[in-house]
């Protein structure tokens, strides 16, 4: 038996721990995201590519620290948030991202009954069966088999590549604004930017990617392959996101198409660059939305519970957890009915919610750094002093980013359009 | 009997910033947290810090009455603060409240939600005990201040006599404490808790266990756990346990540790023992030599029956069975066995050889472990002879080894252990 690991035993150890990470950022680009993206192409061309690479560390450090934190203390976040602050502040925190999540919920479907309205599919047919679906995958397949689901999932979105190459953009134009900031400040592109970072870094991944690192019981002894798990998950999860808005930008900023949501997107991208593409982009949207749809539920429910004590885990039976089975069959039941109701205050609710995560944002970011460079708590595993700086930067300004969004959305009168 | 005695019980949630009056009817501070003596089954409680970064505690003696909206001292303030905080106080607040605890009795860890108290004050004589914990939802209601809500909810208490710190902790340095409690435990039941704990925790346990029940418990945990362990532990403490498991388990953590840290251990060990462990990790994961111990008695025929016994006895605290002993010859072949219940029923004077059964039912060393599993069914065996090529004995298995093969430590609807599926993968070149 040979002691030293080999090559290939490294990468049979890296497939095995893969997953967390990978899961977490793709999660990331569910409708919402998709809907972002394909806004900021359209009304903003190529100008805001630049922002993916920033957006990708900062992702990357921010989740390195929660998969960190859960490998080494084999605790979730919420738990040590509780342990270090308290039940008060817990119970906000969690409460806060109930409600958000519940938000996000209700638009992960609103994304489903759009993407199959494409296909001329009635959201009274799609959205009942997508529900059942999203419950019964979650509720009754096993983790392992969940696993493997998302990880399909997480393949699916490539689609948006080839998407993306038939709307023909000029590939050199775009390379220089990967890598060239530009900024304007304009009111509209500024309110643009802060919908681009804002909707991609949420509390609630923090708290799931945490978990999900407990759950599958890595410890520090995995840990440098879960750090490539987060970060081939952040990368692959920006360069859709790059995608998504290079083939906007190259159809319908270049021809000024005004569109709203994803699903125009799709539908404007038919006469520029072809049936197929518009079906890739209707494909992505319908299985980012219904992957996020099973993920978030869950994991809502799943955190809430632990806070509070609550028996929580697929390994649990319905008997044994029944709280965290009602809260998140209520959820995805709830979420799939608010989008069949004839006139269901949906923007409200999804403002309300982004509202939300804006405010609860940097407590949570901030309660981690204090909690990472605890030395009781994390031992050796506390930040780096390089670490550090990036990762406060990365708080401040995401901070600023969201507490601008907060404020633009409450009050829009502040940016003149 | 004239004396007064009076016994108030509260939650700790409620009692937090609650006034304290002096025997003038001023208010003179506010009640921050509670030092508790923890050296007997229930913490006792010291003294009230008021300050906070004083070192001066109110000493509960000169408490004279704990009513409903104040604690009410004897004395002036400054009398009643007359103890200084020891470093093996432990503040309930800081240590306990939203902490983990042991549960001995559920065998799992729990949560603290909130702490039931109860103060007996007989003249003099005044008591501040630590009576439960709450780890229902209502000790969260009370927390947040719902109380509607919360009267509908029964609390969910577990008694102090019931629970055992994770760590003892002092207020500057935190000292391994003897784990009273666990001791009572099964080795099982302590396995699981420790599956549960991060690292720091986990060491102070296993260090807080005697070289033994170390490896009792060792032995129960799962392979990420027992790796987890043995690697975090000096070279030195790390040979004792392994010295002390059944060797195929030591081989089994052995490989999964990289090579410098075993080697190290392995130069710890007794040689003899590190030379059958070094033996047993040569195989496969699938053969039937990586699952047998090589704690066995073996005889060579030549004995009594009484003899046999004696030898039996001397060695019944080494060996992975007593039920069975092996006979060999002068070249480790094996010739045959004998059962403990043959040898109480033979006269003592035997030979064994004569008693012996000589057809022995056994399995190669290379073998795959799903015919030691076959095998184990059909014959109804509890253990199995291995043999090589040449019919040396080189070890035993014992049914519960296939049972675990049988029962993976976790199942598919669980999660699952990295190791595991890591194995699998590489058993089954991919999936």
């Amino acid at each position: 038996m040979e002691n030293k690991l080999s090559l290939f035993r490294r990468i049979l150890l890296f497939l095995t721990i893969m997953g967390p990470g990978i899961i977490t950022a793709n999660v990331d680009n569910d409708a919402g995201g998709i809907t972002t993206y394909s806004v900021t192409g359209a009304t903003t061309g190529y100008k805001l590519l630049w922002v993916l690479i920033p957006m990708t560390i900062a992702l990357i450090v921010v989740q390195e620290m929660a998969a960190r934190m859960g490998a080494v203390t084999r605790k979730g976040l919420a738990d040590l948030i509780r342990e270090n602050f308290g039940v008060k502040m817990t119970f906000l925190i969690l409460l806060g991202i109930l409600v958000a999540d519940f938000g996000n919920t209700i638009s992960e479907f609103a994304g489903i009954a759009a993407s199959m309205e494409i296909f001329n599919i009635t959201k009274y047919i799609s959205v009942p069966i997508c529900a059942l679906f999203v419950w019964w995958t979650v509720l009754k397949g096993s983790y392992k088999f969940v696993e493997r689901i998302f990880l399909f999932a997480c393949l699916v979105y490539l689609c948006y590549i080839p998407s993306a190459f038939m709307a023909n953009p000029p590939w050199g134009e775009v390379a220089k604004n990967i890598v060239i900031p530009h900024i304007e400040f304009s009111p509209s592109f500024l309110s643009v930017l802060i919908g681009f970072i804002g909707t991609t870094i949420t509390p609630w991944m923090q708290f799931y990617i945490q978990s999900s690192t407990v759950e599958k019981g890595l410890t520090e002894k995995e840990y440098k392959y879960l750090r490539l798990d987060v970060i081939t998950g952040n990368i692959m999860t920006n360069v859709i996101a790059l995608f998504i808005v290079v083939s906007c930008a190259a159809t319908l900023f270049v021809h000024n198409v005004n569109i709203s949501d994803a699903k125009d997107a799709a539908l404007a991208l038919k006469p520029f660059a072809g049936n197929l593409a518009s079906t890739l982009f209707a494909i992505g949207l319908f299985n980012a939305s219904i992957f996020s749809a099973c993920i978030l539920p869950l994991a809502t429910a799943y955190y809430v519970c632990e806070a509070l004590g609550f028996n929580a885990g697929l390994d649990f039976t319905w008997k044994e957890a029944p709280v965290f089975y009602s809260l998140t069959t209520f959820l995805i039941m709830v979420g799939a009915i608010a989008i069949l109701m004839p006139n269901a205050p949906l923007v409200p609710i999804m403002f309300w919610s982004q509202v939300i995560n804006g405010v609860i944002l940097p407590f949570v970011l901030l309660y981690m750094l204090k909690i990472i460079n605890n030395k009781d708590i994390m031992g050796e595993y506390t930040n780096s002093k390089t670490f550090n700086i990036i990762a406060w930067l990365t708080t401040i300004i995401l901070i600023i980013l969201t507490l601008l969004m907060v404020i633009t959305s409450i009050f829009p009168n502040l940016l003149p359009s | 009997m004239s004396f007064t005695s009076a016994i108030t019980e509260f939650y700790l949630s409620q009692e937090l910033n609650k006034p304290i009056i002096d025997y003038e009817n001023k208010k003179v501070a506010h009640l921050r947290d509670i030092a508790v003596c923890w050296d007997k089954k229930v913490p006792i409680g010291r003294g009230i810090k008021f300050l906070k970064d004083s070192n001066k505690l109110i000493n509960i003696n000169h408490i004279k009455e704990w009513t409903k909206d104040a604690i009410v001292l004897a004395t002036s303030l400054e009398k009643a603060a007359d103890i200084v905080a020891r470093d093996e106080d432990i503040y309930i607040v800081k240590w306990f409240l939203d902490k983990q605890l042991i549960d001995l009795k559920g065998k799992k860890l729990v949560r603290v939600n909130d702490i039931k108290i109860s103060f007996y004050s007989k003249d003099l004589e005044k008591k501040l005990i630590l009576l439960a914990i709450d780890v229902g939802f209502s000790g969260i209601l009370r927390r947040l201040g719902i109380k509607f809500l919360e009267s509908k909810i029964q609390p969910q208490l577990i008694s102090w006599n019931y629970l055992a710190p994770i760590k003892k902790r002092t207020s500057n340095l935190q000292l391994a404490t003897e784990f009273e409690g666990l001791k009572d435990l099964h080795p099982a039941d302590i396995a699981d808790i420790i599956e549960e704990l991060s690292q720091p925790d986990r060491e102070k346990i296993i260090e807080s266990l005697d070289i033994e029940s170390a490896a009792e418990v060792l032995a129960e945990a799962d392979i990420e756990t027992q790796v987890n362990v043995i690697d975090s532990l000096d070279a030195e403490r790390a040979a004792d346990i392994l010295e002390e498991m059944p060797s195929d388990d030591a081989a089994d953590i052995l490989s999964e540790l990289d090579e410098e840290k075993s080697q190290e251990i392995l130069e710890h060990m007794d040689p003899e023992e590190a030379n059958e462990v070094i033996e047993l990790m040569n195989y496969e994961d699938e053969d039937v030599g990586s699952l047998m111990t090589k704690d066995y008695i073996t005889l060579t025929g030549d004995e009594t029956s009484e003899e046999a016994l004696n030898k039996i006895k001397k060695m019944a605290e080494e060996v992975e069975t007593i039920y069975v002993s092996y006979v060999v010859d002068s070249e480790e072949k094996l010739i045959g066995v004998v059962s403990l219940r043959e040898l109480l029923i033979a006269k003592p004077d035997e030979k064994i050889k004569d008693i012996m059964q000589k057809n022995v039912i056994s399995l190669n060393h290379f073998d795959h472990h799903d015919k030691a599993l076959e095998m184990f069914a059909k014959y109804n065996l509890f253990t199995m002879p291995v043999i090589d090529n040449e019919n040396r004995l080189l070890g035993i298995i014992t049914v519960d080894d296939v049972l675990r093969l049988l029962m993976p430590d976790r199942s598919d609807t669980d999660t699952f252990s990295r190791f595991d599926s890591l194995k699998k993968f590489l058993r089954e070149g991919g999936e």
